[in-house]
């Protein structure tokens, strides 16, 4: 290995390469999983969306039946409109005050309004939306901001920083949040629904349901992704069986000397199997490298967690070691087979 | 002891050794001598175990070695044999106390015991300063004796000597005839193979090939 410097780097190179994306892909779609997973924590995985379709939804009170069902133990309404505002458009959502709840929404400073009826020209708004003296002319309304959201509060629906908080003025809104008092519930919330919608007319929609969703996409994209680094990993080991091979040919006058010195055929096989060994752990531990920092600057870039799983690096180093030690079986065995007459022309 | 009977190779249609009987003891200092494509090289590969002859029988210690499977041949080679070459054929990225070492390496010897054992047979062959140096630092005479003490790792029995001064100088083939009569002297077999005839004075056998048939002076 040492008289070949230049060849050892190409090959390790091309396999460090491929290295480095097949462990990319695993640290960054495990990142963006738990990424993904821990958000979904925060909002609360129990949150569910009644989606009514019917074009004039259901009265505002349907909440209140539900809850008084026992049920559900939070529900809020939620309608959504825009606002344009200057240059800026903001999201307006129509709620209750259990959905502050119910999404883990932060404050970070101010309160949050009630559902009293004194509280109803109240808003919350995210931390990026500007008011002149904390007043939001929404409609033909005033509103009168009671609280500022932290920064960063979001659910499925994105973020709330450009989003104003209202008390429900739709007496027929569409959609509504809610969470079980029991998991076994469901089929309970379904016949009271029954009564006031046929099963065209809704949709229930589960935030576990859509998370565990989300996983199964990211475990299939981290399938495709890794089979294709894995293409291109088996490419890099294919140069390495010709390197080896090659290498084993150009060494002839070697492989004579050392059996002229005493080097049986297995001595030989160990020597060159070590090297392709090597070889294949050299670049491992680049991409590896490669693979973390690649990784962390991604995980920086795209705000998300960065997981590192050691048992999936010593995993891979150990495949690399011996998948490079199979790619020298055969040159190996040819090489040895040589004698020192066919090695050294005495 | 080696006894060779009536030892014969052919390549293809050109007979290169015929009926060669010959009987090698211990501490013998043989030189063979003959012309280009006489046979010289192949009784010596021969001699070696590293060509098996059509016909006869290379005895050692009364047991023939074209009998012995490869794990035993390589057996014997580490144990019996040293080979010197026309050129000196050290690995060209291990150091001369490396390339020394070699063999006791594949002799089982623990590595630190053999590079020190290495260390003591360059001191020996006069390349004490020059242990640390790899091949390409290394004159054609320095290699060629740096080749001889690796050849000597094992104390093996006998030393098969390819053309040893051929591509040196005078004095370094003559540091090398000297080198090869002082291992003789510690009841070595050497056979050198060579077209010098300044050798003769240094053997106490001179075999002459011809036309694949050994005659001995």
């Amino acid at each position: 290995m040492k008289h070949h410097k230049r060849v050892v780097f190409l090959t390790s190179f091309g396999i460090s390469v491929a290295i480095a994306c097949m462990l990319s892909v695993r640290f960054l779609s495990d990142g963006v999983k738990s990424s993904l997973n821990s958000e979904m924590e925060k909002m609360g995985s129990s949150v569910s969306v009644l989606q009514v379709k019917r074009p004039d939804g259901i009265p505002a009170d349907f909440a209140d039946i539900l809850l008084n069902s026992g049920t559900v133990s939070f529900i809020s309404p939620r309608t959504v409109e825009f606002l344009e505002s200057g240059d800026e458009t903001y999201t307006v959502y129509g709620v209750n005050s259990s959905f502050f709840e119910m999404c883990g929404l932060k404050l970070s400073s101010g309160s949050f309004f009630s559902d009293r009826a004194d509280d109803h020209e109240l808003c919350v708004i995210g931390s990026k939306v500007k008011t002149s003296r904390n007043i939001i002319l929404i409609g033909k309304t005033y509103y009168r901001v009671s609280g500022v959201l932290e920064e960063e509060n979001y659910d499925l629906n994105g973020s709330y920083d450009n989003a104003v908080l209202i008390p429900n003025r739709y007496p027929h809104p569409s959609e509504f949040l809610f969470t079980c008092a029991y998991s076994e519930d469901d089929e309970l919330i379904r016949n009271i629904l029954h009564e006031y919608l046929t099963d065209s007319e809704y949709e229930i929609r589960k935030n576990a349901e859509f998370s565990e969703s989300v996983n199964t996409v990211a475990r299939l994209m981290t399938k495709v992704l890794s089979f294709i680094s894995g293409i291109s990993l088996f490419v890099s080991l294919s140069g390495l069986v010709s390197v080896t091979y090659i290498t084993g040919i150009n060494r002839k006058r070697e492989w004579g000397i050392r059996k002229s010195c005493g080097a049986g055929r297995k001595e030989i096989i160990c020597q060159l199997l070590i090297e392709s060994g090597m070889i294949s752990i050299i670049g491992f531990l680049f991409g590896a490298a490669n693979s973390l920092l690649i990784t962390a600057v991604f995980s920086y870039l795209l705000e998300m967690e960065f997981v590192f799983q050691a048992g999936v690096l010593l995993k891979t180093g150990l495949l690399s070691a011996i998948m490079g030690m199979t790619a020298g079986i055969v040159p190996a065995w040819n090489a040895s087979g040589k004698s020192i007459a066919d090695c050294i022309d005495t | 002891m080696m006894r060779i009977v009536n030892a014969g190779k052919k390549y293809g249609e050109l007979e290169v050794l015929h009926g060669v009987s010959v009987r090698i003891d211990d501490g013998d200092f043989i030189i063979v001598r003959g012309k280009s494509g006489s046979g010289k090289s192949t009784l010596l590969k021969i001699i070696g175990g590293v060509l098996p002859p059509d016909e006869g029988k290379i005895l050692w210690n009364g047991v023939d070695i074209c009998r012995y499977k490869e794990s035993e041949m390589v057996k014997w080679r580490r144990s019996s044999l040293g080979f010197v070459f026309q050129s000196p054929e050290l690995i060209p990225y291990l150091s001369a106390k490396e390339n020394a070492a070699l063999p006791m390496i594949y002799n089982g010897c623990p590595r630190r015991s053999a590079l020190i054992r290495a260390g003591k047979l360059l001191k020996m062959v006069g390349l004490s300063e020059r242990m640390n140096h790899y091949p390409a630092e290394l004159s054609g005479g320095e290699a060629q004796r740096c080749a001889i003490a690796r050849s000597l790792g094992n104390m093996p029995s006998m030393l098969l000597c390819d053309e040893p001064s051929g591509a040196l100088d005078p004095l370094g083939a003559k540091s090398v005839m000297k080198l090869l009569k002082m291992v003789n002297q510690y009841r070595k077999t050497v056979i050198v193979v060579t077209h010098d005839p300044a050798w003769e004075a240094f053997g106490n056998r001179v075999w002459d090939l011809s036309e694949g048939r050994l005659t001995e002076r």
